[in-house]
């Protein structure tokens, strides 16, 4: 998977390549971890993403508990297979998507 | 008669057999014999009268002679005549016409010869004879000897010449004929002295005469003859006339018979015969019957007026009758064709292509219905629930016909629809039963036996409502009779229960069930077939396929029941399991690809790749694939994490792609600590973000996304199952 990042002060945009699962995850857990601070508003572009497992489920669930704290967060460009993974999860209810 | 009928004759021939043709005959016939009769007897009657006046005039005749007569001089010159033959010799008198021996009379033609024939002659004129003569019988030597006068033939006899003499004709000369028969039957016998004699060598003529005395041993008599000639051609006239006139008249009277026959009888006959040829006619050319009889006006007030009017009134009944006819044909035929179709749908309802599930390799599968009448009240019924459950029916409803298919069908839906919503027998049979209860003022019921078999583990579960035992043969066994658990028949009582049980079936085992009209099938004497013979049945055929197996029991039945009905529907249904398709032991089959690897998370990327590859290769849409490749990821991770925790072990993926409908199944197999995913708690997908929690995802999205999951510890393996649709 590979993580491009676009910083601009306040506003984070992270654009995911690939594959999230669980041998990816941690790659994604430790960027957010460094870049979250400070960030109001986070977008995730998932437009180049294949799919998501649940270890990425877990990322954006701690993402958005973290940023409902300190601002926004929301979720651009879901695919097919992705949708359908938020919407049985129920995470189609807690995430912001566009 | 004749040998042929009266319909294969030619006209000619129905001419001559006709009825008036007959007559004819007959009357001709009974003319002939009644003319005969009437011929002999009136002719016979005819002659003797005239007969009997010829011997009375000529007997007269002979008497005026007699009295006219010189009787000494006659006396006088037959003695002397008389005397001469006397001298002679029997050699000399041998012959009466010779010359020689009429020379020995020569003297005695003297002057009173003469004066006596002359006489005779004069007296022959006066009385209008035939001959006047004086003769002598000579009864020893029979012969009548001529002396004097005219002659028999009215020309000059020698004296001394002789005819012969029969002793019958000088009686009747002498004391009258013999009587005759017909005279004696009408009293006019009357004895004349004469003699008649039809065709002697004078004509028809007849003698009377008078005794003139006696000389010797010969009598002496003065002889008249008169000649019958006429009297015998004219009766021969007579004859003839009266034959012809008989003839005529019988004709005659046959001909106004027949005439009257054939208008009186022959003819109304053939009317009649004619509109009963016209109905037919009209019958077998497919037209409307038309009234024929009707139109046949007979008048005869006889027998055949009467024959005409009885055949008026059969016809109209028979209008009536074929009227009613008609409708009662359309009924039957509408019922018929309804049936017929009943029939076809009902076939049509249960599975009956075989084989019913060709690229199932786990079970073979037969079964068929023999409705004893169009349609049945049997049925059995089988489908797969899922991927691994084959769920099989079989059932009887009480009584036969419409009614019992009707009732038939309904059991049929509510048994499939409500199996879909559990693999419980006794659960289904339960809800069938109470549905059924609800609306059954008929009071029909079903007895139902029920089975699902797992076809992955051969698990058999089964209930039974009121239903024949089943068969069950094993592997190396033969076939034998369960006796199940019998519970109420479904339709009687709402809340009856329905105990389940389970019998582990091995590859090859046979599992067979029937209604009760195969063991209940009779013979012409009365006698069942029985489970006895049933049974014997099936083991002659247990190394079969069900097909086999039931087309043999079905033989057998019929070899039994021959020619007698049928009285109940005949159903059967046989289920064959012949093993997972999925190796249970070492978990994997023949088209099965597997890698093995360690399982930790950094080879979760070579596990996706391998079951990438192998989706790729079949087409598998990019949808499932991601899917999929979610649920490896989710599972792969899983055993990494806890299986063998804290140590590390190896994990086993297999992929294989089943058809119908086409999907991917996955096999994961670790020999870790024993984990059932499926007794997971599912995580609350309604709670908001800060409430969530991050466990459990994995396991339920795997859930979610595919479309079966299934795990299995087994020999200190967890097994874990997942499938997917990729159609």
């Amino acid at each position: 998977m590979e993580i491009i990042k676009q910083e601009n002060g306040e506003n984070l945009t992270i654009a995911l390549v690939g594959r999230l699962d669980t041998a990816t995850a941690p790659q994604l857990e430790s960027e957010l971890k460094q870049s979250l601070d400070g960030v109001k508003n986070l977008v995730l572009d998932l437009g180049k993403l294949e799919y998501m497992s649940s270890a990425g489920l877990r990322l954006l669930l701690s993402s958005q508990k973290q940023m409902s704290k300190q601002g926004t967060m929301k979720v651009i460009h879901v695919n097919e297979v992705i949708m359908d993974i938020f919407e049985v999860t129920g995470f189609s209810d807690i995430l912001t998507i566009e | 008669m004749p040998n042929k009928s009266i319909r294969e004759m030619t006209d000619r021939e129905r001419a001559r057999y006709s009825l008036a043709a007959r007559t004819f005959h007959a009357v001709l016939i009974l003319s002939l014999i009644i003319c005969t009769a009437a011929v002999w007897f009136g002719f016979s009657l005819y002659r003797n009268s005239v007969n009997r006046e010829c011997r009375r005039e000529t007997w007269n005749i002979s008497q005026t002679v007699y009295g006219a007569l010189d009787k000494t001089g006659a006396e006088e010159k037959a003695r002397e005549i008389l005397s001469v033959y006397d001298s002679l010799s029997d050699e000399e008198k041998k012959d009466g016409s010779s010359e020689e021996y009429l020379m020995k009379y020569s003297e005695v033609m003297d002057e009173r010869f003469e004066k006596l024939c002359a006489e005779l002659q004069e007296l022959k004129e006066i009385n209008n004879a035939a001959a006047v003569y004086i003769a002598a019988a000579d009864q020893t030597a029979g012969r009548m000897i001529f002396l004097a006068g005219s002659g028999p033939a009215d020309s000059f006899r020698a004296p001394g010449s002789y005819d012969l003499l029969k002793q019958k004709d000088l009686e009747a000369l002498l004391y009258g004929a013999e009587e005759n028969m017909i005279d004696r039957a009408f009293g006019t016998d009357e004895r004349i002295p004469s003699v008649i004699d039809d065709a002697g060598k004078y004509g028809s003529r007849c003698t009377a005469g008078t005794v003139l005395g006696g000389y010797s041993d010969y009598i002496v008599m003065v002889l008249a003859d008169t000649d019958m000639s006429r009297i015998v051609s004219g009766s021969r006239h007579f004859l003839i006339r009266y034959i012809l006139v008989l003839a005529a008249v019988s004709v005659a009277a046959g001909w106004l018979m027949v005439r009257h026959l054939k208008k009186t009888v022959v003819a109304p006959i053939n009317r009649l015969a004619e509109a009963a040829a016209s109905y037919s006619a009209d019958k077998n050319a497919g037209q409307a019957l038309a009234r024929h009889f009707d139109k046949v006006s007979i008048a005869t007030g006889d027998e055949i007026e009467n024959l005409s009017y009885v055949l008026k009134d059969m016809e109209n009944d028979m209008f009536e009758y074929a009227g009613d006819l008609n409708k009662v044909t359309a009924e039957k035929e509408r019922i018929g064709t309804e049936l017929g179709l009943a029939t076809k749908i009902q076939a049509d309802m249960l599975p009956n292509i075989f084989p019913a599930f060709p690229e199932r390799s786990e079970f073979d599968i037969y079964a068929n219905m023999k409705p004893a009448k169009e349609v049945g009240g049997d049925f059995y019924d089988f489908f797969l629930i899922d991927d691994d459950h084959l769920a099989a029916v079989i059932a009887d409803v009480s009584g036969k016909g419409i009614p019992a298919a009707l009732f038939m069908m309904v059991t049929k839906i509510l048994v499939q629809n409500i199996t879909m919503s559990t693999h419980s027998p006794g659960k289904v049979l339960e809800a069938v039963n109470r549905q059924i209860c609800a609306n059954n003022r008929e009071e029909m019921f079903v007895t139902a036996w029920m089975a699902v078999l797992n076809l992955r583990n051969g698990v058999l579960t089964a209930a039974n409502a009121g239903h024949e035992y089943p068969v069950i043969k094993k592997k190396d066994g033969m076939f034998e009779i369960i006796k199940d658990n019998h519970g109420l028949v479904i339709g009687a009582m709402p809340d009856t229960k329905y105990k389940e049980y389970r019998i582990q079936t091995e590859p090859g085992d046979i599992v067979f069930v029937y209604t009760d009209g195969v063991i209940e099938a009779e013979n012409a004497e009365g006698e069942q077939f029985g489970i006895d013979r049933t049974i014997r049945a099936l083991n002659m055929a247990a190394s079969e396929n069900p097909e086999e197996i039931l087309k043999k029991a079905h033989k057998a039945v019929d070899d039994f029941v021959r020619e007698a009905p049928q009285f109940d529907d005949m159903t059967m249904l046989c289920i064959k399991y012949l093993g997972s398709a999925v190796d249970e032991h070492s978990g994997e089959s023949a088209n099965m690809k597997q890698m093995s690897a360690e399982a930790k998370k950094e080879n979760i990327a070579a596990v996706t790749a391998f079951v990438d590859e192998v989706l790729e290769a079949n087409g598998c849409p990019l949808k499932a694939q991601m899917q999929i490749d979610v649920a490896v990821d989710e599972v792969f991770a899983n055993i990494s994490e806890y299986a063998y925790a804290p140590k590390t072990g190896t994990a086993t993926v297999g992929i294989e792609i089943l058809d119908n409908p086409k999907r991917a199944v996955l096999t994961f197999i670790d020999q870790g600590i024993p984990y059932n995913p499926m007794t997971a708690k599912e995580p609350d997908v309604t709670l908001t973000a800060e409430e969530r929690e991050v466990g459990g995802l994995g396991i339920f999205l795997v859930k979610k996304t595919m479309d079966d999951i299934q795990y299995e510890y087994r020999d200190g393996s967890n097994i874990l199952k997942i499938s997917k649709n990729i159609e």
